[in-house]
């Protein structure tokens, strides 16, 4: 056995200190040297080689330290939460459902002017341009029932979903006038790319084909959204 | 197992008897690699929320004790980065759990004395601070090993990774725990 193999050993051998923990409590004997532990090729080599008996005693102290630490058990607010995120799960599930059932929404054919004129404008003032199209009924209605279903709802981060939403709708809002930008430098084409932008009062930035969307937009949109929109995880 | 068409009824059923059978183990493997008990508790909190949205998808190809300390692993780690990504932590969540609000039954505790109580609690908060400033994956290992006990093969089925990762990993984990708890055990003189 060499230096390496012999330590694994000792290493795999110590699942005898739990063992023993766990039916002894935490009163565990710390005067010995729990040699019996060790398969017998390993304890000859413990006994002719003092620095490798050394490293056994430390790696017994270790674990006996480490064991004395009890299983913590799960507060009881755990119970609410869990009860809580499951039940906004579920209804998460059922928004998702009513979502895909929606027919797709075409971009109207004043955003393609609207697109043209902001790209060709600074930025700042592009931002303060972006008001000028409503979003259609069913959206809002839909996100209102999404927020009211969602209120009360927290996240494991603590915050209520109605913020992360928030967030959420503010991230679209920046991908679009990113998006603005890039198209204003690329000047337009983009149907050809399996790209259709709306912009509405939320800004909704539709790939129906990742594979087939411009790499320069796709890293765009996943540096903007963490990942989230990089087209990894299929259209989006 | 017919968990996903009943949630809005409740918590009943299938999901109330996986959530009583696994809620200390998923908490004290989220609370041991997290290493405080607000972070547990979100772990915990997200663990069984993948468990109930995926369990009906589970394919019995590994036991389902190690897939549920996957997901609780994985999700203290995940937690763990992106409270990283955050302001630091105040000193006071890597306090002892009885300090952050979980409890801890210390069973001899009446017949040691409040000193020696006091000098115990004081110890496990060390090493649990300790484990604490190991990697997140060697501090996963370290975990399942000795605190729940899992045999080399059921931590790779957990971690998702070869029995000789597992080696190798918990044998580095050793080393740096030489180098974090060493230093805590001479400091309370324990051989």
């Amino acid at each position: 056995m060499n230096r390496q193999s012999i330590r694994d050993a000792m290493i795999e051998s110590l699942a005898g200190v739990t063992e023993c923990h766990a039916a002894e409590g935490v009163h565990i004997d710390h005067d010995t040297d729990g040699l019996e532990l060790l398969p017998q090729t390993v304890r000859e080599h413990l006994v002719e080689n003092e620095a490798l008996h050394q490293e056994w005693r430390q790696l017994l102290r270790q674990v006996r330290a480490i064991s004395t630490l009890q299983r913590v058990p799960a507060p009881s607010d755990l119970d609410g939460r869990v009860v809580a995120s499951l039940q906004a799960g579920y209804r998460q599930g059922r928004v998702t459902e009513h979502v895909q059932a929606l027919p797709s929404e075409r971009a109207p054919h004043e955003l393609d002017l609207l697109v043209r004129r902001l790209a060709s404008q600074p930025f700042m003032e592009a931002a303060a341009d972006l008001g000028d199209l409503k979003a259609p009924a069913s959206l809002d209605r839909l996100v209102a029932v999404r927020l009211s279903a969602e209120t009360s709802a927290r996240k494991p981060n603590g915050l209520p979903r109605t913020s992360r939403l928030l967030a959420a709708a503010a991230l679209l809002v920046a991908t679009s006038l990113g998006l603005v930008r890039l198209l204003g430098d690329r000047d337009a084409g983009i149907a050809n790319e399996g790209l259709e932008v709306a912009l509405f009062s939320f800004r909704v930035v539709r790939i129906e084909d990742p594979t087939l969307a411009d790499s320069e937009l796709l890293g765009l949109l996943g540096g903007m959204s963490g990942g989230m929109l990089d087209g990894r995880e299929g259209s989006q | 197992m017919a968990c996903q068409e009943s949630p809005a009824r409740g918590f009943d059923g299938a999901f109330r008897d996986l959530y009583e059978q696994y809620k200390d183990r998923v908490y004290n493997v989220c609370y041991r690699t997290t290493g405080n008990a607000a972070d547990a508790l979100d772990a915990s909190q997200e663990t069984f929320g993948i468990l109930f949205r995926k369990v009906s998808a589970f394919r019995f190809e590994s036991k389902f004790s190690s897939w549920v300390y996957r997901i609780a692993v994985n999700a203290s780690i995940d937690l763990k980065r992106r409270s990283a990504a955050r302001p630091a932590a105040s000193l006071d969540r890597l306090r002892s759990p009885s300090e952050n609000g979980a409890t801890i039954d210390f069973k001899d505790e009446h017949v040691e004395g409040p000193e020696a109580a006091a000098s115990r609690h004081e110890l496990q908060a060390e090493i649990q601070e300790a484990i604490t400033r190991l990697s997140p994956k060697m501090r996963a290992i370290t975990v399942l090993r000795y605190n729940e006990s899992l045999s080399y093969e059921e931590i790779a089925e957990a971690l998702g990774t070869s029995l000789g990762t597992v080696k190798s990993r918990l044998s580095r984990a050793h080393a740096a725990l030489d180098r974090e708890l060493t230093p805590v055990l001479d400091r309370h003189n324990l051989r």
